[in-house]
C-alpha cells in the first residue's frame, strides 16, 4: 500500500515539475489552480467550486481552462465519482481540435494519458500516450519536444510498471532518463532527471538489482541537489538507505534516513515521512535498538494511520453527501407533491360533495314532480 | 496438520458428492436446506471455499426467503474468512436487499450487524454510523421499547470503532467485550468468533504484554469441539506471534506466526496474510536476517498491493451501492408520487364528468317532468275552458250563430267519442260526419280550440291514450305500437313524436313513470296492511 501510494505521490510531483515551465504567463490563475489542486485531496468539493468558476470564466485562456479541468478531474477522482472524473478527462479532450500549437496537444495528450493512469485504467493510458508520441514523432523540430517526450516516457514507465512490472518498465525509465538529460541546459529540468532515476532504483532494487539500486539512487540524490529540491533528496535517501540495509549496513541505513528526516521535516511530506520512520525503526530493530524501534514504528503507525483516516475521509465525506443530497431531494419531492396531493384530494371531495348534493337535490326535485304528476 | 487437510479433503469430496446427489434428486425439501445451512455454518471457518458451495447451491435451489438470506449471509462470512471483502460486501449487501424485502426484523438486524462489522474494517466508519442509525429506525418503528440484542451490539461495535480510532483502546476492548456477551447470551456462534477475533486484535494494545498472552493463550487451548475454528485460531496466533516478537522470543514469535501462516495459506486469507508476513518480516530484521527480511518485504508488497486493490474496490461497491440505492429511492419516491397524482386526476376528472353528467340528465329530466306538467295544467285548462262555452262569435267569416252553436255541440260530442282514433279520419272526413264543409270546420277549431285540424285530432288522440294508460293498468304492459295503432295513428314513430311533442316527455318514460307510480301506489298499500 504504501509503496502504491508512493508512486502516486511521485507521479504528482513530476506533474508539478514538468507543468512548471509552461504555467508562467498567468501569475494569478496559476496560483488559484495551485490552491485549488492542494485541495484536492483536502476538501474535493471545494477544489472542485474553485476549478469550475476558472473554467467558466470567458477570460481564462484555453491552456488554463485545460488545467482546471485536469483539477475537478482529479478531484472527482478523489471524491471516488470515477465516471465524473472521466467526464472531464472528455472534456479535456475535446479541447483538442480548438488547438493548433502542436506541443500544446501533445501536452494535452500527455495529461489525459496521466488521467487514465490515476485512474487504473491503464490501456486507455497507453492509448493516449501513443497518441502523442506519434505526434511527438511527427514533429519536425525535435529539440523544443523534448521535455514532452521524457514526460511520455516516465508515463510509460509507470503505467508499464503496473501492468507488467519492473522489467519492461525500466527500459522507459532510461529512455525518460536519456531524454531529459539533453533538457538540462533549464537547470529545473534535474527536477525530473533525478525523478526518473529514483523510480528506476526503486524499480531494480525490487528485482534485486542492488548495485545498479544504489547508483540510480545515487545519481537521483546528485540532480535533486543541483536545484537543491529536498523533497526529492528526502526520497532518494530513502530508497539508498533501503539499499544499505538490505546489505545489513544499518548503521549507515540510518545515517542516511537520518539526513533525509532534515530534508524531508521541512516539506512536510506524510508519504515520504512515513517511508522513513518505517526505514528507521525498522533499521534500529536490526540493531536491537529497541527503544529507538519502538519511538520510530509509532510515529510509523501514527502516520499510516493519519493517512489511511484522510484517505476514507473523502469517500466517507461522499458517502455521506449522496445519503444527505438523496434525502434533501426526496425531501423536495414531498414539500412539492404532498400539497398537490393533497389540493388533488380536497378537489375530489369538493366535486364529490357536489355530486352527492347534486343527486339529493334532484332526486328530491323529481320526486316532487313525480308527485306533482300523481295529481 | 497434515490429519487435518485429509479430514478436509475427506468433508470436501462428501459435500462434492452430497451436492451431486442433491442436484439428480427432484424432491428436494426444505429440511434438506437447512441442514446443508447448518453444515456450511459448521464448517464456514475451516474450509470457506466448501462452505460457500453449499451455500451456492442452496441460493440457486432454495425457494426459501429465509434460507437464501441465511445462505447469502454465510456466502459474504465466507468471502471474509477468505479476506476477499469486496466479493464479502456484495455478498452481504444482496443480503441486505433480500432482507429488507421480507417484513423479517430479526433476519435484518442480522445482516445489519455483519453490514457494520463489514464497513468498519473498511474504515466506512459514517457509514456504518449511518447504517446503524438507520437499523434503529426500522427497530423503533416496530418495537419502541425493547432494544433488540443485535442493536445494543451493534451500538458497541461501533463504540469500539471509534474508540480504536481514538486510541483508546481499553475502552475499545470493553466495549467489544459487551457485544461479546450480549452474542453470548443469543449464543449466535458466528458473531461469538467474530468478536472473539477483535478482541484477541485489541488485547494487546490494551493489556499488558503479559496479560494479552495468557489470555490469548486461553483462549488457544479452550477444548477443541467448543471452536475448532482454524480462522480464529489464525488470528490468535498472529497475535501471539506479535507478542512474543515483543517479548523478544523471536525464535518463538517465528514459530507462532509460521503456523498463522499455514493457516492463511490453507483457508486462504491474503489479508492476514499479508499482516503474518510483515511480522515474520520484522523478526527476521530483529534477528538481522536482511535477506529474510527482504524476502518477506517482497511477498508483502504483493499483498499488500492485492489487498489494497481487493478493499479499494470494496470501498467502491459500497459507494456505488449507495449511489445507486439512494437514486432508486429518490426516483421511487417520486414515482411513487406521479403514480398518485394520475390516479387522483383520473378520479378528479371522473367525478367532474359523472357531477356534469348527472347535472344534464337530471336537469333533462326535471324539465320533461315539467314539460308534463305543464301539458296535464294545460288539458286541465282546456277541459274548464270547454265546461264554460264559448260564445264569442268570429269574425273573419260569417258563420250564422245557429250553425256554429251546433258545430260546437257536434265538436263536444265528438272529442267524447272515440272516432278521433281512427286512423282515416281527416278534416274532409270530420266535415261530412258533421255535416259541414270544411271551412265552416276548420275555422270553429282554430277559433274555438286556438289549434289547427292536425293538432286538435293529434292531441284529442293523446289525451285519449294517457286517460286509457291511467285508468287501464292492462295498457301499460302495451307495445308502443299497439297503443299507436289504438289511439289512430298510422306508425309507432309518428305516435312517438307526436306524443313527445304534445306531453313534453316520450310515451316511454311516461309509461315507466306510470308503472313506478303504480309500484309506489301498492308498497305503500302493503305498508298500510301491515301497519
Amino acid at each position: 500500500m504504501n509503496v502504491q501510494n508512493n508512486y502516486i505521490q511521485l507521479l504528482l510531483l513530476a506533474s508539478l515539475f514538468l507543468v512548471a515551465p509552461y504555467l508562467c504567463a498567468q501569475e494569478d490563475t496559476d496560483s488559484i489552480l495551485r490552491a485549488a489542486d492542494k485541495l484536492t485531496y483536502e476538501n474535493p468539493d471545494k477544489a472542485i467550486e474553485i476549478a469550475t468558476v476558472l473554467y467558466e470564466n470567458p477570460a481564462t485562456s484555453d491552456k488554463y481552462k485545460i488545467n482546471a479541468l485536469m483539477t475537478i478531474s482529479n478531484a472527482y477522482s478523489s471524491k471516488r465519482d470515477y465516471e465524473k472524473s472521466l467526464e472531464y478527462v472528455f472534456k479535456i479532450r475535446s479541447y483538442l481540435p480548438k488547438i493548433k500549437d502542436k506541443k500544446q496537444q501533445i501536452n494535452i495528450l500527455n495529461k489525459v494519458g496521466s488521467q487514465y493512469n490515476d485512474l487504473k485504467i491503464y490501456d486507455k493510458s497507453i492509448d493516449y500516450l501513443d497518441e502523442a508520441f506519434a505526434l511527438l514523432e511527427a514533429y519536425p523540430q525535435k529539440d523544443s519536444t523534448l521535455q514532452l517526450l521524457g514526460y511520455n516516457y516516465i508515463l510509460r514507465g509507470f503505467v508499464y510498471r503496473e501492468q507488467m512490472g519492473c522489467d519492461v518498465a525500466l527500459k522507459y525509465f532510461d529512455k525518460a532518463i536519456e531524454t531529459y538529460n539533453k533538457t538540462l541546459h533549464n537547470p529545473i529540468m534535474n527536477a525530473n532527471v533525478s525523478i526518473c532515476y529514483y523510480n528506476k532504483g526503486n524499480c531494480l532494487f525490487t528485482l534485486d538489482r542492488v548495485e545498479e539500486a544504489e547508483q540510480s539512487f545515487q545519481k537521483s540524490i546528485v540532480h535533486a541537489e543541483q536545484i537543491n529540491a529536498q523533497s526529492l533528496i528526502a526520497f532518494a535517501q530513502k530508497g539508498l538507505a533501503e539499499v544499505k540495509s538490505r546489505r545489513g549496513n544499518y548503521r549507515e541505513a540510518i545515517d542516511v534516513l537520518n539526513s533525509a528526516i532534515t530534508n524531508s521535516e521541512k516539506v512536510g511530506d506524510l508519504v515520504l515521512n512515513r517511508g522513513l520512520y518505517e526505514g528507521l525503526s525498522n533499521n534500529h530493530l536490526a540493531l536491537n535498538d529497541w527503544e529507538n524501534y519502538t519511538l520510530y514504528r509509532e510515529k510509523f503507525l501514527k502516520l499510516q494511520n493519519e493517512t489511511r483516516i484522510s484517505e476514507r475521509k473523502s469517500i466517507n465525506q461522499s458517502l455521506l453527501n449522496i445519503t444527505i443530497a438523496s434525502a434533501s431531494e426526496i425531501e423536495r419531492s414531498h414539500a412539492l407533491f404532498k400539497p398537490l396531493q393533497i389540493g388533488l384530494i380536497i378537489l375530489i371531495v369538493w366535486f364529490l360533495f357536489l355530486l352527492i348534493r347534486l343527486v339529493l337535490t334532484s332526486e328530491k326535485k323529481l320526486n316532487r314532480l313525480k308527485k306533482e304528476l300523481k295529481e | 496438520m497434515s490429519t487435518f487437510i485429509e479430514k478436509g479433503m475427506h468433508f470436501s469430496y462428501c459435500y462434492i458428492f452430497m451436492l451431486l446427489f442433491c442436484w439428480v434428486s427432484p424432491a428436494q425439501n426444505t429440511s434438506d436446506f437447512s441442514e446443508m445451512l447448518q453444515d456450511a455454518t459448521q464448517i464456514l471457518y475451516e474450509q470457506p471455499k466448501q462452505s460457500f458451495k453449499i451455500v451456492e447451491h442452496i441460493i440457486e435451489n432454495s425457494e426459501s426467503q429465509s434460507e437464501i438470506i441465511k445462505a447469502q449471509l454465510l456466502a459474504a462470512r465466507s468471502f471474509y474468512v477468505r479476506g476477499e471483502y469486496n466479493s464479502a460486501v456484495e455478498a452481504a449487501l444482496e443480503a441486505k436487499k433480500l432482507a429488507e424485502a421480507t417484513n423479517d426484523l430479526d433476519m435484518q438486524l442480522e445482516v445489519n450487524i455483519f453490514g457494520i462489522q463489514i464497513l468498519s474494517l473498511l474504515n466506512l466508519d459514517l457509514a456504518a454510523a449511518k447504517y446503524h442509525e438507520f437499523t434503529e429506525v426500522i427497530s423503533a418503528n416496530l418495537k419502541p421499547a425493547v432494544d433488540h440484542p443485535y442493536l445494543l451490539a451493534g451500538k458497541a461495535f461501533l463504540e469500539a470503532n471509534k474508540f480504536k480510532e481514538e486510541g483508546n483502546f481499553v475502552q475499545a476492548l470493553e466495549s467489544l467485550e459487551t457485544a461479546h456477551s450480549i452474542f453470548r447470551k443469543i449464543d449466535h456462534k458466528l458473531l461469538i468468533t467474530e468478536t472473539e477475533g477483535a478482541i484477541a486484535e485489541v488485547y494487546l494494545k490494551a493489556l499488558t504484554i503479559d496479560s494479552t498472552n495468557l489470555r490469548l493463550q486461553q483462549m488457544l487451548e479452550r477444548p477443541a469441539e467448543k471452536y475448532s475454528n482454524e480462522f480464529l485460531k489464525m488470528v490468535i496466533l498472529n497475535q501471539l506471534g506479535e507478542v512474543y516478537f515483543l517479548k523478544q522470543n523471536y525464535s518463538k514469535a517465528i514459530e507462532f506466526y509460521n503456523k498463522a501462516l499455514a493457516i492463511s495459506e490453507k483457508l486462504p486469507n491474503s489479508k492476514y496474510k499479508y499482516q503474518i508476513v510483515e511480522g515474520l518480516a520484522l523478526n527476521s530484521m530483529a534477528m538481522e536476517d536482511s535477506d529474510n527480511f527482504y524476502a518477506y518485504k517482497k511477498i508483502g508488497n504483493v499483498l499488500a498491493h492485492e489487498v489494497a486493490l481487493d478493499e479499494e474496490n470494496a470501498v467502491n461497491t459500497v459507494f456505488n451501492y449507495t449511489n445507486t440505492n439512494h437514486t432508486a429511492k429518490r426516483d421511487q419516491v417520486k414515482a411513487q408520487y406521479l403514480r398518485n397524482l394520475m390516479i387522483l386526476g383520473a378520479i378528479l376528472v371522473l367525478v367532474v364528468l359523472t357531477w356534469l353528467a348527472l347535472r344534464f340528465r337530471y336537469n333533462a329530466r326535471a324539465k320533461q317532468y315539467q314539460d308534463f306538467i305543464k301539458y296535464f295544467e294545460k288539458r286541465q285548462k282546456v277541459i274548464r275552458d270547454v265546461k264554460r262555452p264559448k260564445t264569442e262569435i268570429s269574425k273573419s267569416l260569417n258563420i250564422p250563430e245557429e250553425t256554429e252553436k251546433l258545430l260546437i255541440r257536434k265538436l263536444d260530442q265528438f272529442e267524447n267519442s272515440t272516432h278521433f282514433t281512427k286512423q282515416e279520419m281527416s278534416l274532409a272526413s270530420l266535415a261530412s260526419q258533421l255535416d259541414t264543409n270544411t271551412k265552416y270546420l276548420s275555422e270553429i277549431i282554430n277559433t274555438h280550440k286556438d289549434k289547427n285540424f292536425n293538432s286538435y285530432i293529434n292531441e284529442l288522440r293523446i289525451s285519449y291514450i294517457i286517460d286509457k294508460l291511467k285508468s287501464n293498468n292492462t295498457y301499460l304492459q302495451y307495445k308502443i305500437s299497439y297503443l299507436a295503432e289504438e289511439s289512430g295513428f298510422s306508425s309507432h314513430s309518428s305516435f312517438a313524436t307526436v306524443f313527445k311533442s304534445v306531453t313534453g316527455i316520450s310515451p316511454t318514460v311516461f309509461i315507466d313513470l306510470l308503472k313506478t307510480k303504480n309500484k309506489s301506489k301498492v308498497l305503500e298499500s302493503v305498508y298500510e296492511r301491515t301497519e
